[in-house]
């Protein structure tokens, strides 16, 4: 089907060599550069990355017209070299706080399930949430495509990527493609594992990793991995009172599921405060102290979280380890 | 020139091949002659036309105004001795301003029931909703889609309460109780209910949905005062909710 809108659309203008090129390098493949330990990074098939789509997802990504009104896109809520924001609850077009607090997009790809109830099953499907969401972009895909469908460079690159006009379909695809592009794993800490430079960790991170690894603070029950995360939910005993937000329970409707959320990536984590589902927690030294409790006692509360106690200075290597996890690089890699 | 001719004689040949009346068809089944049902879904109050701008008094003695009722009825079957007819997948009936209606092509006979849900079936409710387009009843756009949930809200039902019941002015409190999740899923088969699809035109079939019945039913009864805000949260409520409206449907 594709390839005949392409065809009808060339012969309608005129079969160039010059569109004939453009065409082709619309639809290269747009390769991601991976980080060394960096897994293959998931793609599907129905929605490859190419030159086009990419950039039409980034010009989309930082398009206000996605909301109503055209006050925020996506980069106004996930910016910076976390794509997170910097405040508990962000601010939404008619000026309402959201939910929840606004993740980080690092390595968003490799995510089995979005948000952080696991409620969206993939990153097409998740673009749809934010443009809807009365707290957040208070819009209407479609209204968005008719806004902006006649106007370049939407208009040819939703040809170019899609082989269609700009519509739900295509602004759902593309900025999904922009976004599994940014991907994380240029620390020094991923220097240090992956690219065998001894220097790059000071001694005090060194001795903060042994502790996020130890059993005792047991930081790896959770954090485990690439991407820091097993991607499983957990009550971590922040609250007991969970009548606000459910957790995982929202999804599932299973009450053993209440309070547990998606263990987050810890991927420039030292760039994404405040903490937590609802952004309760200032900064990762109040993030330890709270860990440091084993969590408030309930039902749900896993068993990952274990009461420990940390010297000063423990604790000050630990945050140090942290840091070490920040990108020194732009996770941007389309032009 | 002889390239033409060449051409010529094989033009000929497909235009000869294309004509139908030199190759008919030995067989041609009758069409079947078809008609249309009209399907009408109408709100009520203990009976009576429901009326958004009157303030009536629940099984609770609350006065109680609705501001908003919107749902979807889906897997839309005409049943008959000889099996169902498909009418449609799923279809958005606004009725806060009341009736609502929906015209859908249907072969001429006789019918014996209707069946339909309540909502969005699970198979159609956590397909991708960017393949609807504006106008379906499906599409996104129609403010349904619980894009969080993975689904859709089946239906939205919101106004204001007061409890007590002998107040009078503006009512203090608000409800919203929204369902949706695949465990609200009511469906319902209305058997016994002659139905007779004429050619040319469209048979209005009533389904009237009862408002005050939302709030009870044989089995349950809906104190707002405790319970009155469901947004996925309170799934109970919404089932509840949904068990009272599936009572209080009548098909004629």
């Amino acid at each position: 089907m594709r390839s005949i809108v392409l065809l009808s659309a060339l012969l309608l203008v005129g079969c160039s060599r010059d569109e004939n090129v453009m065409q082709e390098v619309a639809d290269r493949p747009f390769l991601v550069q991976l980080p060394p330990g960096a897994p293959p990074l998931p793609v599907p098939a129905a929605n490859p990355l190419t030159n086009a789509s990419v950039e039409l997802g980034k010009k989309l990504f930082f398009e206000k017209r996605l909301s109503d009104p055209s006050v925020v896109s996506c980069a106004s809520c996930h910016f910076g070299n976390a794509f997170a924001d910097t405040v508990a609850f962000s601010i939404g077009s008619n000026g309402s706080l959201g939910f929840r607090n606004a993740p980080t997009l690092a390595n968003v790809a490799y995510q089995e399930r979005l948000f952080m109830d696991g409620g969206i099953p993939d990153l097409e499907y998740q673009v749809l949430a934010p443009i809807h969401d009365a707290l957040e972009m208070n819009s209407d895909i479609n209204a968005v495509a008719l806004l902006l469908r006649d106007e370049e460079p939407y208009k040819s690159l939703s040809l170019l990527a899609y082989g269609r006009t700009l519509d739900a379909f295509v602004i759902t695809r593309a900025i999904a493609s922009y976004e599994r592009t940014l991907v994380s794993g240029w620390s020094r800490f991923d220097r240090y594992l992956y690219a065998n430079d001894a220097s790059a960790l000071t001694a005090q991170e060194l001795n903060g990793w042994n502790i996020f690894s130890s059993a005792a603070t047991n930081c790896t029950g959770c954090h485990s991995g690439f991407d820091f995360t097993d991607r499983d939910y957990h009550n971590i005993g922040l609250t007991t009172d969970h009548s606000a937000d459910e957790g995982r329970a929202r999804i599932t409707l299973v009450s053993a599921d209440i309070g547990k959320f998606k263990t987050p990536t810890l991927r420039n984590v030292a760039l994404t405060a405040p903490y937590m589902h609802n952004g309760s927690l200032a900064t990762l030294e109040e993030v330890v102290d709270h860990f440091a409790t084993g969590g408030l006692a309930q039902a749900n509360l896993s068993p990952q979280l274990q009461p420990f106690t940390l010297t000063a200075q423990e604790k000050a290597d630990l945050i140090a380890f942290l840091h070490a996890l920040t990108d020194d690089r732009s996770l941007d890699q389309v032009p | 020139m002889r390239k033409a001719f060449w051409s010529a004689v094989l033009a000929g040949v497909l235009l000869v091949g294309c004509d139908k009346q030199h190759d008919p068809d030995p067989y041609t089944p009758p069409a079947l002659p078809t008609g249309g049902i009209r399907l009408k879904v109408t709100p009520l109050w203990e009976g009576a036309l429901f009326d958004k701008y009157t303030t009536y008094n629940n099984v609770m003695d609350y006065r109680v105004q609705v501001q908003l009722i919107k749902l979807y009825l889906s897997d839309l079957h005409l049943l008959s001795d000889l099996g169902e007819h498909h009418l449609s997948d799923a279809e958005l009936f606004k009725l806060t301003d009341g009736s609502s209606y929906v015209d859908l092509p249907a072969p001429a006979g006789n019918y014996t029931g209707l069946h339909f849900g309540i909502g969005v079936p699970e198979d159609l409710n956590h397909q991708d909703p960017t393949q609807y387009d504006a106008n379906d009843p499906l599409s996104v756009s129609n403010g349904m889609h619980w894009t969080w949930a993975d689904g859709y809200r089946f239906v939205v039902f919101d106004g204001r309460f007061d409890t007590l019941g002998t107040g009078v002015g503006p009512l203090p409190e608000l409800f919203s109780i929204h369902t949706g999740m695949d465990t609200c899923y009511r469906e319902l088969t209305f058997n016994a209910l002659p139905i007779t699809i004429a050619t040319g035109g469209y048979t209005q079939v009533d389904i009237k949905f009862d408002l005050a019945k939302f709030f009870y039913s044989a089995t349950d009864t809906i104190d707002l005062e405790i319970d009155n805000q469901a947004h996925g949260a309170n799934i109970t409520l919404a089932g509840r909710l949904s068990d009272c409206m599936a009572a209080s449907v009548s098909v004629q």
